[in-house]
């Protein structure tokens, strides 16, 4: 197993613990892992932004272009990362994740091209309006990347992330976590990608 | 998680140092939290918990008493460490220099975590340079499991050369996880054992040059140590003999060169020494590693402190030569360009990353920047939001922490280090002072940096006189670094028990007089608090003025804290009064600077321009101020004497601190004036008789003979005056007074004939060769009773009884009289008799006379009897039996009997309108009321004779009426006689009884007036309580033996006091320029007198009109969002988002309810949710 992901929000929208779960999958499955964290004056509403390096790596952040995994909880944000995903190269390529509202357009058209030139597969829910709706705000993370795992392009298979995420949650919390993966699970769509 | 020893935990690296130093057994630990390095203590803490260890652990105030604290800890033998960032060893610093002397015995690790990149800092400075100039080893981890390796090395060449050493992760290395294999305790516990050694401990200057040289020998040793350090190690690519570039590394710059150089082909051409060791540097080892390598490039965060000590004679590359940036944290991008570079300049071929074609485009999408914000909810946004808003020139200095934040509002304009917030106020206060200027200055610091350093400024600041507003805004906790608790809350790092530390206490302690608390979330209440300080930081016998305000970490307590109520919100949308999309708001719905009326103005029957009276009597300009009064009337010395003053009851202070003293004020600028208004108009040559030398009639005479005409007056009395004169006592109005203000007559040509009654000495044919006839002769038939014995010879008129006294002809009343009557009459009858020696007793039904004269009167020993009234007078020895009943009593029966010498009756005259018998055919008729009808303008049915005053069916029985009256009757013959008609409408002053002559001739000030401002309207927080003044009296027990004045007035300077700083200007601009500091956008400018508003700046937010002091900014508010963006701009929740369109709404999934926005919507479109459950 080898992983370079992003994740990349707002402060106070769960970022860290997002990636808290991808290190742990990787812990569990008993592969070296790095992860770089933000804390201090960002968290603060300021843009928050993680990376997390599953496998044979050293450094703890990922270089630009080299990514294989971005997962934006906020579009601001996600737009902001883009540029750490890498090329397909033949190969298969990155995988964007987003939580993005209904109405508003993600990428931006002038980006469009390029992310499909790069062999980018971007995949959109607005995982918001589902948190909202479970009346947990908090929750958005859980869900975003329960409908990534509903892809078969992502890193991450559903059980991995529902088994990371209850070994790192509360009491109080797991039920709610596991809801909010298996909500996420249950938006799957056709993985949209770029290029068609 | 379970968490034993001898698993594998993802830990951050900071976890991992923990980890290290409870497995090195760690006893002692301190700490001062700062990001990136605040994690470590909590962890130590947990790990103890986990692992039921004896470990001490504190938060200490500031990091110098924390690396005190733990140093005496290693003096006893145990293991310590303290920890802080990197700015924190500059606090430290003085115990840090004497340590490296002194040395331990128990090892100490001094954890010190640099920034590299500011990720939430003030400066890059590498810890590892302190190290060199301190002469403290410095070691240099390069992920999360070398620091936690590093530990155990540490402790272990701590207590080998008993030397603290520092252990100097960066960010990366701090924050980053990893997978850490987690160990037993290795070490044994070991108790404290002070050995006791002065001339080490304690060493003198002589003692110390003797540790100085051993601390050089330790050096040394170390060196020599470091060469073989774990951390150190050179490799070379296998089969490769010499290089052509070498690389040294250290920290996390090493782990980046892992990844980077497989993928950039110089895996098999550059070797790489790694140095965990920066100081002292092993030379030998680099010397080794650089004796194969035709050139040297030092990749090092954060500065160049191993590169500085290199002495090589092959090129060492670096940031001395500018391979590398001087600046800036060495991500993996920047080391790949510099080495790409290096490469180049050293004959190899590096493979770059192709550049990606998304970046220009990313850079070209100009998305905002997400600039760090306070909470959704920080009631402590909403204090600077105060702050800016109230005093947009203030300056402030800032502190570190949350409150760096106030950034955002406007509201910090300095950061420089804990607790300079304090100290660069005083020096602030100091430096203007010196110049003779005072600006506004607020400082603002958070409770826990106060406690780090603030009190140090405070007493500093207290000492040296300084003078400005501390704002110490106490969220109960150490926001910013992640929640650590304050000495305040009396909570321990590891839960020992602990003082609680009082904020206020500590305050006081510091000197401070001034000590107040204030809520941010009630923003008028909050917005007083601030003006209150900042008075006493300008008061002459003021000084510093510290406002506590106390606003729980509403992301510590999860929501809004206990105590505090949810209001739901909601952003109205709806039609914008736009001429199009995108287009500017309409014209009519932008500010406008619109005087309205004050409300004193509305309420005055005379008309004064009261407001206007105020801004001259603040300025000390008398004459000016008389000169306003007398435009309406002759009698500003008598108003201000006798008038019931219905402004001053109007007046908007009066429900704040007491109404303003206006009719004092009229009074002293009447005395101070001279009474010489010039004739207004050329002669017109028409003539106009006054019947009637009152206050009407003499009024009326007044503005016509400024209008031109000729005016001869005719008084029955033998001195004009009226009631003025034969009425109202000397002790209130003085002859004297009046005698002045009759002056005017003199000078304006009117002719004044006394002792001339109409009807008697005075026929109606003598008034024929006048144009116009104005009847104001005033009531002055004694009312009757009808009662049994009204016609005793002790039953007096009251008012005969005043004129006779006034003319020196006063009847005895013997010394025990009754007064019958609750008016301004009856008071001035009793007060009369009381200064003819008798004892007084007022009968009345319902009390109408001024209330300060009543209040006078009791004090002069009057005694008023409420709901009293006659039934009958008889005879008894030597005086009258007065019978008497309760008001609600049958009228026949009697409840009480009084036996008095004489009885003044004081129920009011009727008008004697006998003259009217001999007048001409078309004269006025009389109408069934007994008194000339008129109508508004004192036109009777007769279209040459006009009537006013207390004759006619409009007479109110007062002296402001009766001047009402002559000035409205004076208009009508005007008008009558050729000049201007009446214009009702610009006379009007709004719903008011007045007219203002001056605005209708002199300015078009009353067309501009609207409707007088309301109290609700004027913005109190701009206006400080202050004592009405109150006029010095004579003393009862002197006043009651003479006819002196009693009512001393108020002198110049106290009436210039009152006008200055206490009227409001109610709806009239002042030019106070709050307006201009207030606008957000600058789009308010003074130009000439006045304010030019730039319709491509003013967004409309309406902040200027809500801000006006005074409401004399005219703009409705729309109740719906504009999209002006004030409140995301200024207030900036983040729970107030902005659409595409400008539009806001609230963000539901961060907004905690806390209500605050409903303040800052100057249109109105935040509202409470209508319904929504509020819950505590």
């Amino acid at each position: 197993m080898r992983c370079q992901a992003i994740v990349a929000g707002v402060g106070g929208q769960g970022v860290l613990f997002a990636a808290k779960v991808l290190t742990e999958v990787a812990r569990r499955n008993q592969v070296a892992v790095l992860g770089s964290q933000t804390f201090g004056m960002a968290q603060r509403g300021g843009s928050v932004m993680t990376h997390v390096k599953i496998g044979d790596f050293s450094g703890p952040l990922v270089c630009e272009g080299d990514a294989d995994l971005l997962l934006g909880l906020d579009c601001m944000e996600a737009h902001r990362n883009l540029t750490y995903l890498r090329r397909a190269n033949g190969g298969a390529g990155a995988v964007c994740v987003v939580n993005v509202a209904a109405a508003t357009a993600f990428p931006d058209q002038r980006l469009a091209g390029p992310l499909a030139e790069m062999g980018v597969s971007i995949h959109r829910c607005d995982a918001d309006a589902v948190a909202l709706a479970m009346g947990n705000p908090l929750v958005a993370n859980l869900v975003l990347m329960g409908f990534g795992a509903s892809h078969d392009d992502f890193p991450f298979t559903y059980d991995e992330l529902c088994a990371a995420t209850a070994a790192l949650s509360g009491e109080r919390q797991r039920q709610a976590n596991l809801e909010a993966l298996a909500r996420g699970w249950a938006l799957r769509l056709p993985a949209t990608s770029v290029c068609s | 998680m379970d968490m034993k020893a001898g698993d594998h935990r993802i830990l951050l690296g900071n976890e991992a140092i923990s980890r290290g130093l409870v497995e090195a057994g760690c006893q002692f630990m301190t700490a001062y939290p700062g990001t990136p390095s605040s994690e470590i203590l909590p962890a130590v803490v947990e790990f103890r918990k986990e692992l039921g260890l004896s470990l001490y652990a504190e938060w200490s105030t500031n990091e110098k008493v924390a690396l005190e604290t733990a140093l005496a800890a290693a003096y006893s033998g145990k293991r310590a460490a303290v920890a802080m960032k990197q700015v924190g060893l500059n606090v430290a610093a003085d115990p840090a220099l004497s340590s490296a002397y002194i040395g331990v015995v128990g090892g100490l690790i001094l954890i010190v975590a640099d920034d590299p990149g500011l990720h939430s800092s003030q400066t890059e400075q590498d810890s590892r340079l302190f190290s060199l100039f301190s002469k403290i080893p410095a070691l240099d981890p390069s992920s999360p499991q070398e620091a936690r390796d590093m530990v155990a090395l540490a402790f272990e060449l701590s207590e080998r050369h008993q030397i603290p050493v520092l252990l100097r992760p960066t960010v990366r290395v701090c924050h980053s996880e990893q997978a850490i294999e987690c160990k037993p305790v290795a070490a044994p516990y070991s108790c404290a054992d002070f050995e006791k050694n002065p001339r080490r401990w304690a060493a003198g200057p002589r003692a110390r040059m003797q540790l100085h040289a051993q601390l050089n020998q330790k050096l040394s040793a170390i060196a020599a140590e470091f060469e073989t350090f774990p951390g150190n190690r050179a490799h070379f690519p296998a089969g490769l003999e010499r290089a052509q570039l070498g690389i040294v590394a250290a920290g996390v710059c090493y782990a980046y060169l892992n990844d980077l150089l497989p993928t950039m082909g110089l895996a098999d051409l550059c070797p790489v020494l790694k140095i965990a060791t920066a100081f002292p540097l092993p030379q030998q080892l680099v010397a080794d590693f650089a004796g194969r390598c035709d050139t040297l490039i030092v990749l090092e965060e954060t500065d160049a402190a191993i590169e500085l000590q290199i002495r090589l004679a092959i090129p060492v590359w670096g940031r001395l030569t500018n391979h590398v940036p001087s600046h800036g944290e060495l991500t993996p991008g920047v080391i790949e360009n510099i080495l790409v570079a290096a490469a180049h300049q050293s004959g190899l071929q590096a493979t770059a990353r192709a550049p990606s074609t998304l970046a220009a485009l990313v850079t070209g999408l100009e998305l905002p920047i997400r600039r760090p914000t306070f909470c959704p909810g920080c009631g402590h946004r909403a204090a600077f939001y105060s702050l800016k808003r109230n005093f947009p020139d203030a300056i402030f200095p800032g502190d570190i922490g949350c409150y760096t934040l106030g950034i955002n509002q406007g509201a910090v304009d300095t950061v420089h280090d804990m607790g300079a917030s304090v100290t660069m106020a005083a020096g602030f206060y100091h430096a203007y002072a010196q110049d003779g200027k005072s600006p506004p200055i607020f400082a603002t610091i958070g409770d826990g940096t106060f406690f780090h350093s603030g009190a140090a400024g405070l007493e500093n600041a207290v000492y040296n006189g300084a003078r400005f507003v501390l704002l110490v805004l106490d969220n109960g906790t150490t926001g910013m670094t992640g929640m650590q608790p304050t000495p305040e809350c009396g909570l321990t790092a590891d839960g020992h028990p602990g003082g609680r530390i009082d904020l206020e206490g500590l305050i006081k302690g510091c000197g401070v007089t001034y000590l107040a608390h204030a809520d941010p979330h009630e923003q008028g209440a909050f917005q007083r608090a601030l003006l209150d300080a900042l008075e006493h930081s300008r008061a002459a016998d003021g000084g510093i003025a510290v406002i506590v305000a106390r606003y729980a970490c509403v992301t510590q307590v999860k929501g809004l804290g206990p105590g505090r109520t949810a209001m739901p919100v909601e952003v109205k949308h709806g039609p914008v009064p736009r001429a199009a999309a995108g287009a500017a708001l309409q014209a009519d719905w932008l500010p406008r600077h619109q005087d309205r009326l004050s409300p004193c103005a509305e309420a005055c029957p005379a008309g004064n321009d009261i407001e206007r009276l105020m801004s001259l009597a603040a300025e000390d300009r008398w004459e000016e101020a008389a000169a306003t009064l007398y435009a309406e009337h002759p009698f500003p010395s008598t108003l201000g004497r006798v008038c019931p003053h219905p402004c001053e009851s109007a007046c908007n202070r009066s429900g704040y601190d007491g109404a303003l003293s206006i009719n004092a004020i009229e009074r002293l600028a009447g005395d101070r004036g001279r009474a010489a208004p010039a004739a207004a108009a050329p002669a017109t040559g028409k003539r106009v008789a006054i019947v009637g030398g009152g206050p009407s009639g003499l009024t009326c005479a007044y503005q016509l003979a400024r209008l031109g005409h000729a005016v001869e007056v005719f008084e029955a009395l033998p001195e004009v005056g009226g009631m003025l004169r034969w009425a109202i006592t000397e002790y209130r109005l003085p002859v004297a007074v009046l005698a002045r203000e009759l002056e005017v007559f003199a000078a304006l040509g009117v002719t004044l004939h006394t002792g001339v009654r109409l009807g008697e000495n005075l026929a109606w044919s003598a008034l024929e060769r006048f144009d116009a006839v104005y009847l104001a002769t005033g009531a002055w038939k004694q009312r009757r009773l009808a009662l049994p014995g009204e016609d005793n010879p002790g039953v007096l008129s009251g008012l005969d009884y005043l004129a006779r006294l006034r003319a020196g002809q006063a009847p005895e009343l013997g010394s025990r009289v009754a007064v019958i009557g609750g008016g301004n009459t009856a008071v001035d009858a009793a007060r009369s008799a009381r200064r003819r020696g008798a004892a007084v007793d007022v009968y009345y039904d319902f009390l109408l006379a001024i209330a300060e004269e009543v209040e006078v009167a009791r004090e002069e020993g009057i005694v008023f009897h409420q709901q009293l009234v006659p039934v009958a007078f008889e005879p008894a020895a030597g005086g009258l039996l007065l019978k008497l009943r309760e008001l609600a009593a049958p009228l026949t029966s009697v409840t009480r009997t009084s036996e008095v010498d004489s009885v003044l009756v004081c129920i009011g005259g009727d008008a004697e309108l006998a003259y009217l018998e001999g007048q001409q055919p078309g004269g006025p008729n009389l109408g069934d009321q007994g008194r000339l009808p008129i109508d508004a303008w004192g036109r009777t049915s007769s279209a040459r004779i006009f009537a006013g005053g207390d004759a006619s069916s409009r007479g109110s029985g007062t002296v402001v009426g009766a001047v009402n009256a002559g000035k409205r009757a004076a208009l009508a013959i005007a008008e009558r006689l050729g000049g201007a008609a009446i214009d009702a409408e610009a006379l009007a002053l709004a719903r008011g009884p007045g007219i203002a002559l001056a605005a209708a001739g002199e300015s078009a000030r009353a067309r501009q007036a609207g409707p007088a401002a309301l109290a609700s309207e004027i913005k109190l927080n701009f206006f400080r309580k202050v004592a009405r003044a109150q006029a010095r009296h004579r003393a009862p027990a002197d006043s009651i033996w003479n006819f002196e004045e009693v009512n001393f007035g108020l002198g110049s300077a106290a009436a210039a006091r009152e006008a200055r700083e206490r009227c409001f200007h109610c709806g009239v601009c002042t030019h106070c320029d709050i307006c201009v500091d207030v606008c957000p956008t600058g789009a308010i400018t003074a130009v000439d007198g006045a304010y030019r508003i730039d319709p491509a700046k003013c967004t409309a937010c309406r902040v200027c009109a809500e801000q006006c002091p005074r409401s004399a900014i005219a703009m409705p508010a729309t109740g719906v969002c504009i999209g002006c963006g004030y409140c995301t701009t200024w207030f900036e929740c983040p729970s107030l988002t902005a659409g595409p369109d400008g539009l806001v709404d609230i963000d539901r999934r961060t907004c905690i309810d806390c209500g605050m926005c409903v303040q800052v919507c100057a249109q109105g479109a935040i509202q409470p949710l209508p319904g929504a459950e509020v819950r505590a």
